[in-house]
């Protein structure tokens, strides 16, 4: 134990806690104030290779023990491995399976040839006719998140990593914030009505450690630094697994669009984005939308308003 | 690693994930509704009502006061059911704590209390038959209140959630309806208060009929929006619903004249809340979300 924790462990043992608001009026300003801004640090990001993920699921586990989230109601899907559905209040990852294996044609077609078993360059040589894609997926942590946005009390902020993290304390459970999401990431816990979702490990980073998920990724499928080097990865990747064949291979959200900011948590997927379920074009819902629907609804309305108004003065028809 | 024999996109057919819906749909249902309704209600009748009354005060000045307690009563009941979707009571305070003009439910919060505490001042003073102060404490009510009426469509619209985000005009269609069936309750307590042949029933009756017109243009740019978000059969049963209950027999029963006024009004309250549940729950078709 170092001398900090244990500093802090004496100190809270000795009774010392935040002081409580004395008085009416320091009560009634208690709930607006604000802490200290924490010192900025570099921009973290996650890059997730989906090419050398083996769907263990060991992020999930790890995820769940460090955060101490309750099981899930845990059965088949019918989709491969899958059986925890997709993200949830209590799941923040969630590892997809997506089988794409020839259509058995009955017996008909005759039975498969044996692999050549003591061949070993027979074996490599073999045609290749099936592929088992997985994803592990989480909170994208965006650059600009519609959640962010949409969020009225200010219970999700961005930390001094740049990881979106809701103040569940905070969080009036309006749901705003599930509504925006364009990934379908947060969801509002039938338990204590909050909204929750991936914190990017916070509390770790503040201790020098890496994500849960990270650190127990056995292949290093999932690696997490700083923003700019998780790029510098991703790119690099991507042009090793091209050069292997995968013509398909792309990265999902290390750069923006017109619609939407790029992402601190970045894939290299082998196929299209909505083969793992994930959005072509993520559309952020304030930078496309939200000017343009509140002028339309003004419009109509100074319409109306003035519709009222006319007749008022002409006493109607 | 050695690159299969498949093409890049073949996967969208067999994938799982490809099909499903790949936001998450928020719990907002039936109460929303009726928080939508009520939030309309309450808004479109104090906007009815202080525009008579800042335009044509002679008309609406015995009628007003009932008009505005009418209105407090209703938002009442709207942040009612706002306190009670949230879960706890004090969660509605905290959205107080910070002011977001990118959030709509913060606009429509900030909106929405600074409209009922204002209205509630719009109240006595009617009450106390300060008619000047009532007058000026109304107009300035008219800001917030237009605040609560824009945020409501667009709380919706801006959003990722299938059928919402693609009706560009669902703001539009709330405001405008808004104003709608505040002229319809209006019109019913002007009628009620043996007001209904006068001058100010003669002029919201005819703004009444303009603007069920404009409610089937805006309608009809929603549904060209958001086409077969419902079956078939659900699809036209809220069609007709709408259309023909709320906008086209009322209109006819208008243009007969002061005679079914009353019945014209009803109508158009009562097919009110048939819209806000098939605005609300587009979401929630169960339908594949189209990519």
């Amino acid at each position: 134990m170092t001398r900090d924790v244990q500093d802090a462990v004496t100190a809270l043992s000795q009774g010392e806690r935040p002081e409580p608001p004395r008085g009416p009026i320091a009560g009634l300003f208690y709930g607006f104030a604000r802490g200290a801004r924490p010192v900025d640090e570099p921009a973290c990001a996650f890059f997730t290779d989906t090419s050398i993920c083996i769907g263990c699921k060991a992020c999930e586990v790890a995820c769940k023990q460090w955060n101490q989230l309750p099981v899930d109601d845990v059965r088949w899907s019918g989709d491969s491995y899958d059986n925890t559905f997709e993200l949830s209040a209590t799941s923040w990852r969630h590892v997809k399976f997506i089988e794409d294996f020839p259509a058995i044609a009955g017996p008909a077609a005759g039975a498969l040839p044996a692999p050549a078993l003591d061949d070993i360059e027979a074996i490599l040589a073999e045609p290749r006719t099936a592929r088992w894609l997985m994803l592990s997926d989480q909170c994208k942590h965006c650059d600009d998140a519609p959640c962010h946005d949409a969020c009225p009390s200010g219970a999700i902020v961005y930390t001094e990593y740049e990881g979106v993290f809701i103040q569940s304390d905070i969080c009036v459970g309006c749901s705003s914030c599930v509504a925006a999401c364009p990934f379908g990431v947060i969801t509002r816990s039938e338990i204590d009505g909050h909204a929750h979702k991936c914190t990017m490990c916070l509390d770790r980073l503040r201790d020098g450690l890496p994500p849960a998920c990270a650190q127990a990724c056995p292949t290093g499928s999932i690696a997490f630094g700083e923003h700019r080097e998780m790029k510098e990865q991703a790119r690099e990747r991507l042009l090793a697994v091209r050069e292997r064949g995968y013509d398909g291979a792309r990265l999902y959200g290390d750069e923006p669009s017109s619609a939407y900011t790029e992402l601190h948590n970045m894939y290299l997927l082998l196929d299209e984005p909505q083969a793992y379920g994930l959005p072509e074009q993520p559309v952020s819902p304030r930078l496309v939308r939200l000017t343009g629907d509140y002028l339309r609804a003004g419009a109509v309305l100074a319409v109306a308003v003035a519709v009222v108004v006319v007749l008022l003065l002409t006493g109607g028809f | 690693m050695v690159a299969p024999a498949k093409a890049a996109g073949a996967l969208l057919a067999t994938s799982p994930y490809a099909s499903r819906r790949q936001t998450k749909v928020p719990g907002w249902a039936g109460l929303t509704a009726w928080d939508v309704l009520f939030n309309n209600l309450s808004l479109g009748l104090f906007l009815v009502t202080a525009l008579g009354m800042l335009v044509r005060p002679a008309w609406f000045a015995s009628t007003a006061t009932a008009a505005y307690i009418v209105a407090f009563v209703l938002v009442l009941v709207d942040l009612s059911l706002l306190v009670v979707d949230l879960g706890d009571p004090p969660r509605f305070t905290h959205m107080l704590r910070v002011a977001k003009r990118e959030s709509p439910m913060s606009v429509g919060t900030w909106s929405l209390s600074g409209y009922a505490a204002l209205l509630f001042l719009v109240c006595i003073v009617s009450v106390a038959g300060w008619e000047d102060v009532t007058r000026v404490l109304a107009a300035v009510t008219l800001i917030p209140a237009a605040g609560g009426v824009l945020y409501k469509g667009v709380l919706f619209s801006a959003t990722s959630q299938a059928g919402w985000r693609a009706s560009r005009w669902l703001g539009a269609l709330m405001a405008e309806s808004a104003v709608l069936v505040g002229a319809a309750l209006l019109l019913a307590i002007l009628v009620l208060s043996h007001q209904g042949g006068g001058e100010g029933a003669s002029a919201v009756r005819a703004a009444l009929a303009v603007l069920l017109v404009l409610q089937i243009a805006t309608a009809l740019e929603v549904r060209r929006d958001v086409p077969g978000r419902y079956g078939p059969l659900a699809g036209l049963v809220v069609w007709i619903g709408v259309l023909a209950v709320g906008i086209v027999v009322p209109l006819e029963l208008l243009l007969l004249g002061n005679l079914f006024q009353i019945v014209a009004a009803l109508l158009v309250v009562a097919a009110a809340p048939v819209l806000r549940y098939a605005l609300v729950f587009l979401p929630r078709d169960g339908r594949k979300e189209p990519s």
